[in-house]
């Protein structure tokens, strides 16, 4: 960049089971001016915990390529920046995460786990198998669900797998209000997009938000009480955590200003087709002008979205045509040898 | 009622062929700035097509028209159905008169033509071909004026549609040209309101929506903002019929009802903020009608800039360099 300054990049924190894949899209499709670069996950999305991809990011962050980088994701916890950052003191780095209500995240993420042998994801290694109707307890103590998930992954700590307590707490909020660059919410995923676009300068808010979604499971009073109550059970400190991110997320400055409830008008119109909403409390129009004036943005949105599909279908198209180059480069030069050695 | 082809842009006459528009351009009006913003699909500005016959610019040059050089017109719009133009027609552009409309009236019973065309202030448009006019060269503007080596009341001249548009205009001619702004175009357009002119245009010529161009521009003339009391006056003397007709024309164009539209004014305001390749500025007040506040104005019209600069890349259709040198010609 000119000036020598560069775009932070953007790590995004993906607690499992927080419609994270959605953001990750996202902040991968949308990042200006940067690749996307996955970290290996430490937290497991089909169990456990890997403890070799954070030995691997404890002893060699510095090899990471964060070369044309404008984003990192992966289930990794916040704690990582105290590994990321001293490896690379030029950069500066942007935090962001999905919370999501944690008894509705830790029983997704039970069902996942218990479903995982349907779907291509593994479970960390060294797990021993689920038994077949393993109770939420049992998972726990299998190693293939945490308690607290959302508070370990933004306590900061960097190896965030012993007891949770209040201090661990105190941290994650603190983190939450002070440390992250946003923290959005699953059930008020429009909103979270929003505010993701107008901090992070993403280009484009329409993305599928119907990824990943187990339509199978058990949801409100299909999950048997005692269910419900272990999940509430194992995840007390992330009650308190999500409620206080509830707070911080209501209290955004975002909300004051009129920008804001147009793009997320737009947002809805034009990934819904529906019309516009009433118009926002501090629109001083009349409901003519607001719908023109959401009709606008979500016009707008629908092409940043064209833009950022075809910048996509671009990059792939120039990354085949680079190795499709390089393989006639290499033939070329295995028929040159071989001819010089069966003429030679 | 004529049906729409989405593909091209433009409607489709009882022939089911496309609607073929006319367009007048007369000389240093400002011609190129509006054909930037009709869809290159009509205006041959898509890559690799330029199917609009060629038909003989006849105000071009220094010394006016004479009999022959419309009997040149004429012949060359009897080629348009020797050569089988006239069938997939869309536009015909060029610097002759609307003396044309009555050459083409003989293909009416199969074509319905639309004729279009762009006024300017008489004194911009003397200045704008003063400055541009190789035939006089080294001849002072006030002379050039005078001795009629920069043509005098040229718009009154072509839409009056007088079979001889040359010699002393009269009252007549210009009562003739008034009235074909009012009934015989399709549309005008003002260049000093360009991009009003080409939201307008869209609808008046029934084309659907495409890129706008976003070089759309038209630059004042060299030496307006230094011109002498005495030379404007002289211009306006010179060109007291073309005086006439650019106020009666403004008079048309502020009664046209789409202005009070406020998708129309947002729409000509983002089309000016959108142009070339700064930043978007929101340059054009907020309506008076407008309850939103300014704040929402500039949010509106941004929004919609901002579409506009989207399309135009999306669509990927560049200019000729040819079209953007001729927006002053």
């Amino acid at each position: 960049m000119a000036g020598g300054a560069r775009d932070p990049i953007l790590c995004f924190i993906h607690v499992p089971r927080t419609a994270g894949t959605v953001v990750r899209s996202l902040v991968r499709d949308n990042r200006p001016g940067g690749l996307a670069r996955p970290i290996p996950n430490v937290f497991k999305g089909a169990g456990g915990r890997d403890a070799d991809a954070l030995m691997e990011l404890h002893d060699r962050a510095r090899e990471i390529d964060l070369d044309g980088v404008g984003a990192v994701h992966g289930h990794y916890p916040l704690g990582i920046r105290s590994l990321l950052e001293p490896a690379f003191p030029d950069h500066d780095f942007r935090y962001l995460t999905m919370l999501r209500d944690p008894v509705d995240r830790s029983l997704s993420h039970f069902f996942y786990v218990r479903e995982a042998r349907h779907h291509d994801a593994q479970p960390a290694e060294g797990l021993r198998p689920l038994p077949a109707g393993v109770s939420f307890e049992g998972a726990i103590v299998a190693g293939y669900l945490h308690d607290n998930v959302e508070t370990r992954m933004l306590s900061g700590d960097p190896e965030p797998f012993g007891e949770v307590d209040d201090a661990m707490l105190e941290r994650a909020k603190r983190n939450v209000r002070d440390t992250m660059a946003l923290v959005g919410i699953t059930e008020r995923l429009d909103e979270s997009l929003v505010l993701a676009k107008q901090r992070l300068g993403l280009r484009s808010l329409l993305v599928d938000i119907s990824q990943r979604v187990n339509a199978a499971r058990p949801r409100g009073p299909q999950v048997p009480p005692h269910l419900r109550d272990a999940a509430e059970r194992y995840n007390r400190y992330d009650a308190e955590l999500y409620r206080f991110a509830l707070e911080q997320f209501d209290a955004v400055p975002e909300r004051q200003g009129l920008d804001f409830h147009v793009e997320l008008a737009a947002l809805r119109t034009g990934r819904d087709g529906a019309g516009a909403d009433a118009p926002a409390p501090m629109f001083e129009g009349n409901e003519h002008e607001w719908h023109l004036l959401v009709r606008h943005r979500a016009e707008l949105l629908r092409l940043e979205a064209k833009q950022v599909e075809r910048d996509r279908r671009r990059t792939a198209a120039d990354a085949a045509n680079s190795r499709s180059r390089l393989s006639a480069a290499v033939d070329s030069l295995r028929r040159s040898r071989l001819g010089q050695w069966v003429h030679g | 009622m004529a049906r729409r082809r989405a593909d091209e842009g433009m409607e489709l006459d009882g022939a089911g062929g496309p609607v073929p528009l006319v367009f007048v351009d007369m000389p240093y009006c400002g011609g190129a700035a509006l054909e930037l913003g009709l869809p290159p699909s009509i205006t041959g500005r898509r890559k690799g097509r330029d199917d609009a016959p060629p038909l003989p610019a006849v105000f071009v040059g220094g010394g006016g028209i004479s009999e022959a050089d419309l009997e040149e017109l004429r012949e060359a719009t009897r080629t348009l159905t020797t050569k089988g133009q006239i069938k997939g027609l869309r536009m015909l552009r060029g610097s002759f008169p609307l003396t044309l409309a009555n050459y083409l009236d003989r293909f009416a019973w199969k074509r319905t033509f639309r004729y279009f065309t762009v006024l300017r202030d008489p004194v911009d448009r003397v200045l704008a071909e003063y400055a541009a006019g190789p035939q006089i060269e080294g001849i002072g503007l006030e002379d050039a004026v005078r001795s009629g080596a920069v043509r005098d009341n040229l718009q009154t001249r072509m839409l009056s549609g007088s079979l001889e548009p040359f010699g002393a205009p009269s009252d007549d001619m210009l009562a003739d040209a008034k009235r074909n702004l009012r009934e015989r175009l399709t549309f005008f357009a003002l260049a000093e309101r360009i991009e009003e002119a080409v939201v307008l245009a869209r609808d008046r010529l029934g084309l659907t929506a495409a890129a706008y161009h976003n070089e759309l521009t038209l630059p004042a003339p060299p030496g307006r903002d230094e011109l002498p009391p005495g030379a404007r006056k002289l211009i306006r003397r010179r060109n007291r019929y073309d005086v006439d007709l650019y106020a009666h024309a403004q008079e048309l164009f502020d009664a046209h009802p789409e202005l009070s539209q406020l998708e129309f004014q947002s729409e000509a305001a983002a089309l000016r903020a959108s142009r070339g390749k700064r930043k978007i500025a929101v340059t054009t007040p907020m309506p008076e009608s407008f309850e939103a506040g300014q704040e929402a104005w500039e949010m509106l019209v941004r929004a919609r800039a901002e579409c506009l600069r989207l399309e135009w890349e999306l669509e990927g259709v560049g200019p000729t360099p040819a079209l953007v040198e001729a927006v002053d010609a």
